[in-house]
Parts: C-alpha cells; sequence; structure tokens
C-alpha cells in the first residue's frame, strides 16, 4: 500500500510540473494591453445603459415585466455609479480622458437615476428616447477616448 | 413500467438540476462577449462531468460508501485533510452563490431588494433539508428546474443564423476581447460544468438512495443523457446572449439582463417560466451545495450522516449545514454582489478541481475496492486525459483572473 502511494505521489508531482509548463504557456501568450479607466468606465456604462433600453424597449413593447425592467433600471444605476467611483480613483490617467468620461456618465446616470426612482411601472416612450440619448452619448465619448 | 418511469424521472432531474447559477450567469457572460466561440469548452466540460460523475456512481455502488470516506482512507489523513479544507471552502463559496442566487431571481419576480430575500433563501433551504425527504427534494427541484428548457425555446424562436453561430465557433476571440480574457473564461466554464459539489452530492446521494450494482445501468443513462442536456441547455443561454446581446455591445453584469433574450424571444409568459426555472434550479443547487457541506465533513470525521437518518441521530451533520447557511447569509449581508461571488466561485471551482476528480480517478482504477468493475482501459485513458486537463485549468485559474481583474 505504502509503495503504491509513492508511486501515486511521483504521478501527482510529475502531472502538476506538466500542468505548471502548459499553463505558463497559455499564460504567456495571453499578453494584456486592456483600456485605460476612462475607456473602461465608459464601456461599462454603455453595457448598463444598452440594458436598460433593452428592457424599458421591451417593457413598452408588452414583451417584459416592471419588476425586471426596475431590476434591470436598479442595476445600471449601481452599474454606472460604480464606474465612475472607478474612475474618480483612477490614477496615471490623462485628466482630458477622465472629464470625457465624466461628462458622458454623468449624463447617463441623471437620467438613469430619474428612471428608476420614478419607477418602470410608469415608464412611457420619452424615456426610451431619453435613454437612447444617453446611450448615443456614451458612444460618443467612447469613439472619442479610443482614438 | 415502474423502471421505465424510474429512468424518465432520473433522466428529467438530471436536465433540470444540472444548470446552477454558475452555469447561468458564466454562460451568460460569455455569449455575451465571445458569442459560441467558447462552445467548445462548454461540449468539454460536460464530457469531462460525464465521465467523473460516472466513475464516483460507481464507486458509491460497488463500494456503499461516499466520496470522502474513500478519500481518506486513500490518501491518508494528512493529504485528505487539505483535500478536505479545499473542497469544503469551495462548496461553501458556491453554496454563497446559490443562496444569492436564489434571491436575485426572486428579486426578478418580486422588484423587491435581494438583501431582503437572502435570509427567506437561507431559511427555506434549511427548512426543506430538515423536513423534506431526499427523493422528494431531488426530484421536484429538478423538475420545475426543466423550465429552464425555456432558454432553449428562446433560442430558437429568436431565429439564430446557423451560418453566424459556427463562424463564430470556428474564431477563436471577438477583436475587442484580449487572450487573457477569452482564456479566463474558458477556465470558467469550465469550472461552471465541473463543479466539485455535483461529484460530492452525486456519490453521496447514491448512498443515501442505497444504490447497488444493479443499479450502474440506470446511473448511467441519467449521466450519459441527462447531463448533455443539461449541457445543451449550457449553449443555449450562450446562445440566447450571443443573438441578443452581443449584437447591442451588452457584456452581461447582473441576472437581469441574463432573462432580456428570454422576453425579447417568447414575452411575458417565457420570461416568468424561465425565472421560475431559476429559483427552482438555484435552490435546488443550493440544497445540493448544503448537503454537500455537511456530507464531506461527516464522511471526513467518520460522523454519522444522511438524510435518510433522523436530524437527532445526524446532529453534527445536520449542525455542519446550518453553521455553512449562516455563514453564506452573513456573507451575502455584507452588500457584496451575488454575481460576483458567482464567478469568483467558478474560478475558484476550477482551482480545486484535481483534488475531488484524483482520488474519484485512483479509486476506480483500483481493483481492492472496485472488483470486476474497475475502470476498464479506454475510460482510464479518458479519465486521465480529463484530468491533465483539470491540472492545466487549475494552476491556470488564478493568474488569468489576476491578470484580466476577473475578466474585465
Amino acid at each position: 500500500m505504502r509503495q503504491e502511494r509513492a508511486g501515486d505521489g511521483g504521478r501527482m508531482r510529475a502531472a502538476w510540473v506538466c500542468a505548471v509548463v502548459l499553463a505558463s504557456l497559455l499564460l504567456g501568450g495571453c499578453s494584456t494591453g486592456g483600456p485605460d479607466a476612462a475607456l473602461r468606465a465608459v464601456r461599462d456604462s454603455r453595457s448598463a445603459t444598452v440594458g436598460a433600453a433593452l428592457a424599458g424597449r421591451l417593457l413598452r413593447e408588452g414583451l417584459s415585466t416592471s419588476q425586471v425592467t426596475q431590476v434591470v433600471l436598479d442595476d445600471a444605476v449601481d452599474s454606472v455609479a460604480g464606474a465612475g467611483t472607478e474612475l474618480a480613483s483612477a490614477a496615471d490617467v490623462n485628466p482630458s480622458r477622465v472629464m470625457t468620461a465624466r461628462i458622458a456618465l454623468t449624463d447617463a446616470l441623471a437620467v438613469l437615476d430619474r428612471l428608476s426612482d420614478h419607477g418602470a411601472g410608469r415608464f412611457t416612450a420619452p424615456d426610451l428616447d431619453a435613454l437612447d440619448a444617453a446611450v448615443a452619448e456614451l458612444d460618443r465619448a467612447e469613439r472619442e477616448l479610443s482614438r | 413500467m415502474k423502471r421505465l418511469f424510474a429512468v424518465a424521472l432520473g433522466i428529467l432531474t438530471a436536465i433540470g438540476g444540472f444548470l446552477d447559477i454558475g452555469d447561468i450567469v458564466t454562460n451568460a457572460v460569455v455569449g455575451s462577449r465571445f458569442g459560441w466561440s467558447l462552445a467548445w469548452v462548454v461540449v468539454l466540460g460536460v464530457a469531462g462531468i460525464c465521465v467523473f460523475a460516472h466513475m464516483s456512481g460507481k464507486v458509491a455502488a460497488v463500494s456503499g460508501r461516499a466520496t470522502f470516506e474513500i478519500i481518506r482512507e486513500r490518501l491518508g489523513p494528512r493529504l485528505a485533510m487539505a483535500n478536505l479544507s479545499a473542497s469544503f471552502l469551495i462548496n461553501l463559496l458556491t453554496l454563497t452563490a446559490e443562496v444569492g442566487g436564489i434571491a436575485l431571481a426572486l428579486q426578478l419576480a418580486s422588484s423587491v431588494d435581494y438583501l431582503l430575500w437572502v435570509p427567506v433563501a437561507a431559511v427555506a433551504v434549511w427548512i426543506v433539508i430538515w423536513r423534506v425527504g431526499f427523493d422528494v427534494m431531488e426530484n421536484v427541484a429538478g423538475l420545475v428546474g426543466l423550465l429552464l428548457v425555456g432558454f432553449a425555446v428562446a433560442f430558437f424562436l429568436l431565429g439564430p443564423h446557423w451560418s453566424d453561430l459556427g463562424r463564430q465557433l470556428l474564431q477563436q476571440a471577438p477583436a475587442a476581447e484580449s487572450p487573457a480574457t477569452y482564456w479566463f473564461y474558458a477556465v470558467g466554464l469550465f469550472g461552471a460544468a465541473l463543479t466539485p459539489y455535483e461529484v460530492f452530492f452525486f456519490s453521496s446521494g447514491a448512498v443515501e438512495e442505497g444504490w447497488t450494482t444493479s443499479d450502474l445501468a440506470q446511473s448511467r443513462v441519467n449521466v450519459l443523457v441527462g447531463f448533455p442536456l443539461g449541457g445543451f441547455l449550457s449553449l443555449a443561454i450562450a446562445g440566447c446572449a450571443a443573438l441578443v446581446l452581443l449584437p447591442l455591445g451588452l457584456d452581461v453584469t447582473s441576472l437581469g439582463q441574463v432573462v432580456l433574450p428570454v422576453a425579447q424571444a417568447g414575452g411575458r409568459l417565457l420570461l416568468v417560466a424561465i425565472i421560475i426555472g431559476i429559483v427552482a434550479a438555484t435552490f435546488g443547487a443550493a440544497l445540493e451545495t448544503t448537503l454537500s457541506a455537511g456530507y464531506t465533513l461527516a464522511q471526513f470525521f467518520g460522523w454519522t450522516w444522511g438524510k435518510f437518518r433522523a436530524p437527532s441521530q445526524a446532529a453534527r451533520f445536520h449542525t455542519t449545514m446550518i453553521v455553512c447557511l449562516v455563514t453564506g447569509l452573513a456573507v451575502l449581508s455584507t452588500g457584496v454582489d451575488p454575481v460576483t461571488v458567482t464567478e469568483v466561485s467558478v474560478v475558484f471551482s476550477a482551482v480545486a478541481l484535481p483534488l475531488t476528480y484524483l482520488p474519484i480517478l485512483m479509486v476506480a482504477n483500483d481493483p481492492d475496492y472496485m472488483g470486476e468493475h474497475v475502470n476498464g482501459r479506454a475510460l482510464n485513458a479518458v479519465g486521465q486525459a480529463y484530468f491533465a486537463l483539470i491540472l492545466v485549468a487549475s494552476v491556470a485559474a488564478i493568474p488569468l483572473m489576476v491578470v484580466t481583474g476577473v475578466g474585465r
């Protein structure tokens, strides 16, 4: 039994060595050059706002419930606010890029906050237009920051 | 006829019980960011869970003993203790994610903040474990969880362009994503499909239900038919996100976003069915992870365990489960995002996978334990190949999580 365990231990060590080598190769091929904090904040906020606009559109078309829409709106508020907080604490980002991102985020957050407080049950066509406008503004900011 | 019914019920509960919050969230996130380009990982993961669930069911049926009893005997107390510590903590993390998942799904149904649902979910899980029989508990959660078939219905209603999906299957990653995030989510999907608790629960459940070698054929059918069909639902979730959310540039970060493609495809009726299905699937998984917490500890330390015994006869087993539920409740009460807990839990599941699967592979290959049911050459080769994959995923998981900032 002891010999069997020693054999198991040897095989296990060899397997770990192989796994470390393969995983290192995998990681070596994964050079990252991710976006800076400003662009990331705009992308995250855009994604959340697009989700809120889709939820609103589905509610207007009678395909979704006000409960689901409300949850998506609330989550979007949290997400955009969180992106703003991360942006504020980010270091080494060009101040003009931060400003571009901040303007777009503030506009989107204002719209989402109003709709979330207002309640999904009273979601109207102009509300959907406001969300679409916020998405367009975030798109513009993303294009500018991507240049 | 009775036998046929038992087989059908087993398959249906295997399908309904296959998905948990980790599968639902990870597949939706991956679909919204990578389309179907990581579908191969789901196929690989489902085949892996079939191989190992089959082995662990076989070990339990032949020996009449569950995984951790054998791990301690086979690996010795010291190595088994390291195994127990890691497996127990990962299971606790998964349990926390599942309770959070129930609360998030109830939030979608009510728009009441999920934090208010967390204690309700934890107490409901405890009451069911305390009062409801093993068969009823497993079958009801699995059958109601079948409502998640709604994701497959939604996928076909959305009218997928098969040529586009085929192109996604062949491409490595969209241009907007880095190779690191691609591989991070590959490891996450693999971890979500092969979550350790599924094996603890499967083998302990086999002992609870008193399986013998005569039940092996049914176990094989449940695993080989039920799990792949459950895997198909995983692909449908990713497919729905790929068809609706990817073109909009919406990266899934919440459960509310996961269900939007279903609403678009099938309207309110399908949406309600899916929300009920998510509640059932996460509730079922919360029951399984809670029981797994009790199983692992009780089996390791040789305590009396099992739902087939009255709680007073298995006091430490039941106390462990209560403590774990309270711990999960406490973690979620801090306000930590359950989706983040889920994403972290599937990655750490991948880290702990070798600890769960190595002992099963070793015991299933040991003629002293298995007698005539010892693994054949082909199954052994497949098991070893999967174990090599599991090791690579395990070693790469944490560095990839750090490099990508949890997949951002």
